[in-house]
């Protein structure tokens, strides 16, 4: 590819496209992530402090515990911290969902949803077989042998949380187009 | 020593949907199955590595070699397709009676040539008789390709699973053809008569005179060739038995002597031989015969066992059944080589009608479902290469029906043949 092609970006290889759209995804998705993060730990945190301070104050004919104020505030910022919790993993997800979607079509994704859900699962095996094959190996080097053992285990739950990610995902689509179909078939019917 | 069954089970499940999802073809599935099995079985003291290798049968795989090497030099030679425009000439252009024809030469050309082979020269002959004759193609390719997975079915060498069984249990030619060609032909026009109410509407076409109608056969020396190759091979398997020759011998004589005998380029022929079904056939058995030293295999055949109630009726028809429907999702040479040990291991005095109900249920189920069956999406390809619209639900209703006739079909010949008391 040309000098010029590139800059008007034309002609960029899929993989390529993949891979800027990802860096711009993860430009704009990380900060807000990290930000977000940062939110719901201070909220947390406010939910372990800030009750002591309102400790035995009873709200008047109000059932217990919603009457006890200090419970009330707890569960308050505790619902604040989840709220920001949840939008920095959804963050993070969304980040990470081109580099997963490409690593998906990589390994054949283009496909119909139960067959890739069937190839996500014969690769969670795959990845299960072969850290099982290579233990004894890493076990047979003595010392070095450890911290590989360290490192086929973390690499087979990484891929392992991939692989489950995208099985839920393509679950979660074919269910919502279903619903999507269904709800339009009532419209209709009303 | 400890041996994790569950960890060999996985591999094993690992080998179908590999195969199944399509990431590997089946041949690198197998490869990859057994190399696990290998190295779980090596680790855990289940073998030893000589003994890995004993897990191949190699009189299988000559068997395997030799009839696919005759099969594609017969099949060059043009035969089968001047058969097929004879039987465009013998319907004399009535539709009906040329469904019926093609039906039967389908059946008859899969006895020889491979499932693949006979659907891609089927189609093509059906396809273009249709186009000429201006009728709807689509009942006489869906018929072709499910007559071609019934074709063979009563041969020793009518399919791989059949070759796979037919060793196991030591029926030679002439008694598997006696306990299971009766049943194919009978078969034939149960499909047929099938296919024939589902599609007559589609085949009301006003027949065309063909009076002129000329077969022309171009390489007639090739053809007369080819069908000598033929006659020898099918006297021999007949023969094999008094003369005390071993089928995969069988095999590699007429082999050898397709070889000798055509002028065809050997380089060519050994090229289009099926080695992903050859090297499936091996990785496969190496992985059935480690999972078989896990008791895995055994626990099968106990439950096979158990659920029958040491009645030979129910365990045939369990074996039919449970044979049939896995055929309809998985290859039926891998539900035949896993289903091989444990009938092999099962404490019955007469073992024939369950090798028969493994060799019905392992054919009949190929060919069910389009997005399962490799004939069934040659034959939808052939249509749509042709530009025809192809309904896949149509054609899933047409397998299931016809393999479920077919299986219950099937049920009642076992139970008159050999007699079975329940």
């Amino acid at each position: 590819m040309s000098a010029e092609n590139r800059r008007a970006g034309g002609g960029e290889a899929p993989e390529e496209r993949v891979l800027a759209d990802w860096r711009g995804e993860l430009r704009i998705r990380l900060p807000r992530a990290t930000l977000y993060l940062l939110v719901a730990v201070a909220f947390y945190i406010l939910s372990a402090i800030v009750p002591g301070l309102v400790a035995g104050v009873k709200l008047p004919g109000v059932l217990e515990p919603f009457g006890r104020l200090d419970w009330l505030l707890w569960a308050f910022l505790l619902l604040i911290a989840l709220a920001f919790g949840g939008n920095a993993v959804y963050n993070l997800v969304r980040a990470l969902d081109p580099l997963l979607e490409a690593m998906a079509q990589r390994m054949g994704g283009n496909v119909r949803p139960a067959k890739r859900v069937a190839r996500d699962v014969a690769y969670m095996l795959l990845v299960v077989l072969v850290a099982e094959a290579l233990t004894p190996i890493a076990e047979s080097l003595g010392g070095p042998g450890q911290p590989l053992k360290v490192v086929i285990g973390v690499t087979t739950l990484i891929l392992l949380l991939i692989l489950v990610y995208d099985v839920g995902k393509i679950t979660y689509r074919y269910i919502e187009s279903k619903v999507e179909l269904l709800i339009k078939r009532l419209e209709k019917v009303v | 020593m400890t041996v994790e069954p569950v960890k060999y089970l996985l591999v094993y499940v690992l080998t179908l949907l590999l195969a199944v999802s399509e990431v590997f073809p089946l041949s690198v599935s197998a490869m990859l199955g057994a190399l696990l099995m290998a190295w779980f079985g090596l680790n855990d003291g289940l073998f030893t590595y000589e003994e890995i290798f004993s897990f191949i049968d190699l009189r299988l795989i000559a068997l395997l070699i030799g009839v696919m090497i005759t099969v594609e030099t017969v099949g060059r030679s043009g035969l089968f397709r001047v058969l097929g425009l004879y039987a465009v000439k013998l319907a004399g252009g009535s539709p009906a009676r040329l469904f019926v024809a093609l039906s039967v030469i389908s059946a008859a050309t899969s006895l020889f040539l491979s499932d693949a082979a006979a659907v891609l020269i089927l189609s093509a002959t059906a396809l273009a008789i249709s186009r000429e004759l201006g009728y709807d193609p689509t009942p006489f390719v869906v018929a072709s390709a499910l007559m071609i997975n019934l074709g063979g079915t009563g041969t020793l060498i009518g399919s791989v699973s059949n070759m796979i069984i037919g060793l196991n249990a030591g029926f030679d030619f002439v008694e598997f053809a006696a306990y299971l060609l009766p049943c194919e032909l009978m078969l034939w026009w149960v499909t047929i008569a099938l296919l024939y109410l589902y599609y007559r509407e589609r085949l009301r076409a006003s027949p065309r005179l063909l009076g002129e109608y000329r077969v022309r056969v171009e390489n007639k020396g090739e053809v007369a060739k080819a069908a000598l190759i033929l006659t020898v091979m099918i006297a021999l398997y007949v023969s094999s038995e008094r003369l005390g020759i071993p089928a995969e011998a069988v095999a590699l004589f007429t082999a050898v002597l397709a070889l000798t005998s055509t002028r065809y380029d050997p380089v060519e022929i050994f090229e289009r031989i099926d080695w992903d079904t050859v090297f499936f056939v091996a990785s496969f058995l190496v992985l059935v015969h480690g999972l078989e030293r896990t008791g895995i295999l055994q626990a099968l055949s106990q439950l096979i066992y158990e659920a029958s109630r040491g009645s030979l009726a129910y365990a045939t028809l369990l074996t039919l059944l449970v044979s049939g429907v896995t055929s309809m999702f998985l290859a039926n040479v891998a539900v035949a080589l896993t289903f091989v040990p444990p009938l092999k291991a099962l404490n019955l005095p007469d073992k024939r009608p369950l090798w028969s109900a493994l060799v019905l249920g392992t054919n009949l189920g190929g060919a069910s479902i389009p997005v399962t069956s490799v004939v069934f999406a040659m034959a939808v390809g052939a249509l749509r290469h042709e530009g025809l619209r192809v309904d896949m639900g149509e054609l899933s209703k047409v397998g299931l029906l016809t393999s479920l006739a077919q299986l219950a079909f099937s049920a009642l010949y076992l139970l008159v043949y050999f007699k079975l008391p329940f």
